[in-house]
């Protein structure tokens, strides 16, 4: 296709164009040359022929007086000098003649007819003289005389019949040259006229080229200056003339800019992919990360947990066989927060599943704190089937009691309250413990997890820390202000889950 | 601007448009000026005759040149014409026939005047002698041993004029004619007056009754023709009637005249050759009629006898030309004849 596009172009192509133009310029200033030159050459050679034939008749009548001296001077001085000169004079005479009569062989005008009849009236006074000079040669004075005048008189014949001619030829000459003078003066004046025109017009087509050619050229340079400046949404060059070269070159150039920018927009694209691809492989690092930092920590709290699960059993079996109901519930809910616990922290919990887990640890610290510490919960109905990372609440829990309330002598009220406000479900454990420092609530939502050895000192029985459960919940649900902290010091901390609610996360399909 | 320049682009292109077709145009013009020079011959005539003219003004003269031409380009002849006038070249008639005959043509044409006597004569013997065949029209009563005579009957003519200066004066009153002679025409002794005079007489006797004595003018100036004349005889002869007059240009300065002096209707011209100018007057009843000696037909048989006479084909020695008496009554059936 491209091969038959500049195939077509070429019929409107500048080489074209330019080369109409010189053919049409060099065409017509030929044709102006050569009809003035034609008309000139003519002229000249109509005038060139009028005066060689006035130079031939005047030649012609020098050798004819040539003659007649000599015919005198020999009828009067009787002198061979003379009569050798009257020949070779009558010959030399005979020669032009015979060359001038072979120049007239047929007779068209009424001038050909008097030069036909000078020549002959030539022969005649040839012969008459030659008459005279053998009247002369035989002493006949009587005779010679009479031959003399009569050739005298054919002379006089000869001169008035070459004025004759002249003077036809001078009128026809004259009419003709007034006509042809007058129409060569408007052949001039049309053909300067139309040469000015041809500069000008040239002038124009040269402006008007220049410009075409070079108008593309510099809207091409500024887009490519735009282009090496990396701006590709510059606009299309447009090239107005035909399929010329400038338009195929335009259109390739803004082929190639679009071309280019849809490469560029694909790298781009594939580099963002290749970015985000590269968060989501750092983010599961960081996610494997943490659970086994977590799984790590939880297994160097646990002394062989399964030991302990069954021993704790065991616990329960035998409280039961002693009647000790109490007993046997608090170790029904340690055994339950232990089997909770060792399971794998990668799992996926609903918040069902947490909020049980929560109502036995916090049986767990009623009967450790006695009246010193209350739970409170407030859980939204629709909300427990929220999907969550296990053990998150947990550990928030167990802040507020060790960090908040067992600091306080007076003890305090824990509430873990779940609600769905505007498709964003905000998940709270609130207590009216001591309170932290706003530098502590800081350090906690950005340091790192190198702090968490301080955290495992204060007795965490799950050895995970807030930071680990910051961590795992963005990671989860891919937010970062997951998280929100509110605390008086003295009076109250809050640790707020924001979780945005959509289908997946809310008894849809799995996480 | 742009529309500005396109004007004057399309301005540029009309004013070469029209100086290209203005070039062609001229270039064709000077070309055809070139090639205008239509050969008045082939190139190869058959023969070389020189025509011999006087007073080629005249529209006498100008029809039998008109009649030898034609009849040159039908037979293939070459004409040399030479209007013979001794004031301009210094050579007369028998001047030209001495060279025709010196130049080895094959034949003259003379409109012949005895004014110069024996030389004309002479001439046209000596041509005749060397081989030429010489026609000669005019006056016909040239002593010379021309081959053949072409033209109108003097004495003829003067009978037809004198018919048609009593047509012209035909009514109740006695006629009273000038006659107005060229002043070309020589006295009472030439042949030719006096052969006419006798034609007109000869006929103004069957009239008798009615014509009464004749005056006889002649023009002054062959420039002014016979207005001067006329103006005379009418102040000076109020009793003529009917003037005659012996070629055109006399008949048309008679007509002038009568018209100036308002004797149109008392006054009637009888002429002599015709023209556009004639019939128109003719038609307009300024001049009654008028003579027609048919130079055309002249100049045309002469070249026919010179032909006939070269190549020996019988024909008389005198060829009469019929006159023809053109009037307001006969001026279509003329010009249809004519045409």
């Amino acid at each position: 296709m491209k091969i038959i596009k500049l195939g077509k172009s070429f019929l409107n192509s500048i080489r074209k164009k330019l080369v109409i133009v010189f053919l049409v310029t060099t065409l017509l200033t030929s044709m102006v040359s050569v009809l003035i030159l034609s008309s000139s050459i003519k002229f000249i050679s109509q005038i060139e022929s009028m005066f060689n034939e006035n130079v031939s008749l005047g030649y012609f009548i020098q050798a004819l007086e040539e003659v007649d001296s000599n015919v005198s001077l020999y009828l009067t001085n009787d002198d061979s000098d003379a009569l050798m000169a009257f020949y070779i004079s009558k010959d030399y005479l005979e020669l032009m003649t015979d060359d001038m009569a072979a120049e007239k062989t047929q007779l068209f005008f009424e001038e050909d007819l008097l030069f036909k009849d000078i020549i002959t009236l030539e022969d005649a006074y040839l012969v008459k003289a030659q008459e005279a000079v053998e009247a002369k040669q035989n002493r006949d004075a009587e005779i010679y005389i009479s031959k003399y005048e009569q050739a005298n008189e054919v002379i006089l014949y000869i001169k008035n019949y070459i004025n004759k001619l002249n003077l036809k030829r001078f009128d026809n000459n004259t009419g003709q040259y007034l006509i042809i003078s007058g129409n060569i003066n408007n052949l001039i004046t049309a053909n300067i006229i139309l040469i000015i025109a041809i500069v000008f017009l040239n002038v124009f087509v040269v402006f008007f080229i220049t410009y075409s050619m070079t108008n593309p050229i510099i809207k091409l340079a500024h887009s490519a200056e735009e282009i090496s400046k990396g701006n590709f949404s510059a606009e299309d060059v447009v090239v107005t003339s035909n399929d010329d070269e400038l338009k195929v070159m335009a259109d390739a150039f803004n082929a190639m800019k679009h071309s280019i920018k849809e490469y560029i927009e694909e790298l781009y694209d594939k580099a963002e992919t290749e970015s985000k691809l590269m968060d989501e492989q750092m983010r599961n690092l960081k996610m494997q990360s943490l659970l086994n930092n977590a799984e790590l920590k939880s297994l160097q709290s646990q002394i062989n947990p399964h030991f302990l699960f069954n021993t704790l059993n065991a616990g329960v079996q035998l409280a039961i066989m002693e009647g000790a109901d109490r007993t046997s519930e608090f170790m029904e809910d340690v055994a339950m927060i232990f089997r909770y616990n060792v399971q794998s922290l990668d799992r996926v919990v609903t918040l069902r599943e947490e909020i049980e887990v929560l109502k036995s640890y916090s049986n767990l610290f009623k009967v450790r704190y006695g009246d010193r510490m209350s739970f409170e919960f407030d859980i939204a109905d629709d909300c427990l089937e929220l999907k969550m990372p296990p053990l998150v609440i947990q550990p928030l829990v167990e802040n507020a009691a060790i960090h908040g309330i067992d600091q306080k002598e007076s003890g305090g009220t824990i509430k873990v309250k779940v609600e769905k406000i505007d498709n964003i479900i905000y998940l709270s454990v609130e207590d009216d413990g001591i309170g932290m420092d706003s530098e502590v609530i800081k350090g906690i939502l950005n340091e790192d997890l190198i702090n968490e050895k301080t955290e495992k000192k204060s007795g965490h029985t799950t050895g995970i820390g807030t930071h680990n459960v910051i961590h795992r919940l963005r990671l989860f649900y891919q937010n970062e202000d997951v998280m929100r902290i509110e605390s008086i010091k003295g009076k109250m901390t809050r640790f707020t889950i924001v979780i945005p609610v959509n289908e997946d996360i809310l008894g849809g399909k799995d996480v | 601007m742009k529309t500005l320049v396109k004007i004057a682009f399309v301005i540029l292109v009309l004013i070469s448009i029209v100086a290209i077709v203005a070039s062609i145009y001229f270039y064709n013009a000077v070309n055809q000026k070139f090639q205008s020079d239509v050969p008045n011959f082939g190139g190869d005539p058959k023969y070389h005759f020189s025509l011999i003219l006087t007073d080629t003004d005249s529209t006498y003269i100008s029809q039998i040149k008109k009649g030898v031409y034609d009849a040159a380009a039908k037979y293939n002849v070459a004409i040399e014409f030479h209007e013979s006038d001794f004031s301009k070249d210094g050579l007369l008639n028998s001047d030209y026939i001495n060279i025709a005959r010196l130049a080895k043509l094959d034949g003259v044409i003379v409109n012949s005047s005895n004014n110069e006597g024996a030389n004309l004569i002479t001439s046209i013997n000596e041509a005749i002698a060397s081989g030429m065949v010489v026609s000669v029209t005019g006056y016909k009563d040239i002593q010379s041993s021309r081959n053949v005579y072409v033209g109108t009957s003097q004495f003829s003519y003067g009978q037809k004029a004198a018919e048609l200066v009593y047509e012209a004066g035909n009514g109740p009153n006695l006629i009273y004619p000038a006659i107005i002679f060229p002043s070309s025409y020589q006295d009472e002794t030439d042949n030719n007056t006096n052969l006419f005079e006798l034609g007109f007489k000869s006929m103004a006797k069957s009239f008798s009754e009615r014509f009464q004595d004749f005056l006889y003018e002649k023009t002054n100036s062959k420039l002014l023709g016979a207005e001067d004349i006329t103006l005379n005889i009418l102040k000076e002869n109020p009793e003529v009637n009917v003037i005659f007059c012996m070629n055109a240009k006399d008949t048309i300065a008679a007509a002038q005249a009568v018209v100036d002096r308002y004797r149109v209707g008392s006054v009637f011209i009888v002429g002599t050759d015709v023209n556009d100018e004639i019939l128109d007057y003719i038609d307009k009843g300024i001049i009654y009629g008028v003579i027609d000696r048919n130079g055309y037909l002249i100049g045309q048989s002469s070249i026919e006898a010179l032909i006939n006479q070269i190549e020996g084909t019988m024909q008389s020695s005198y060829k009469d030309i019929d006159i023809k008496q053109v009037t307001k009554s006969n001026i279509s059936d003329y010009l249809e004849q004519e045409n």
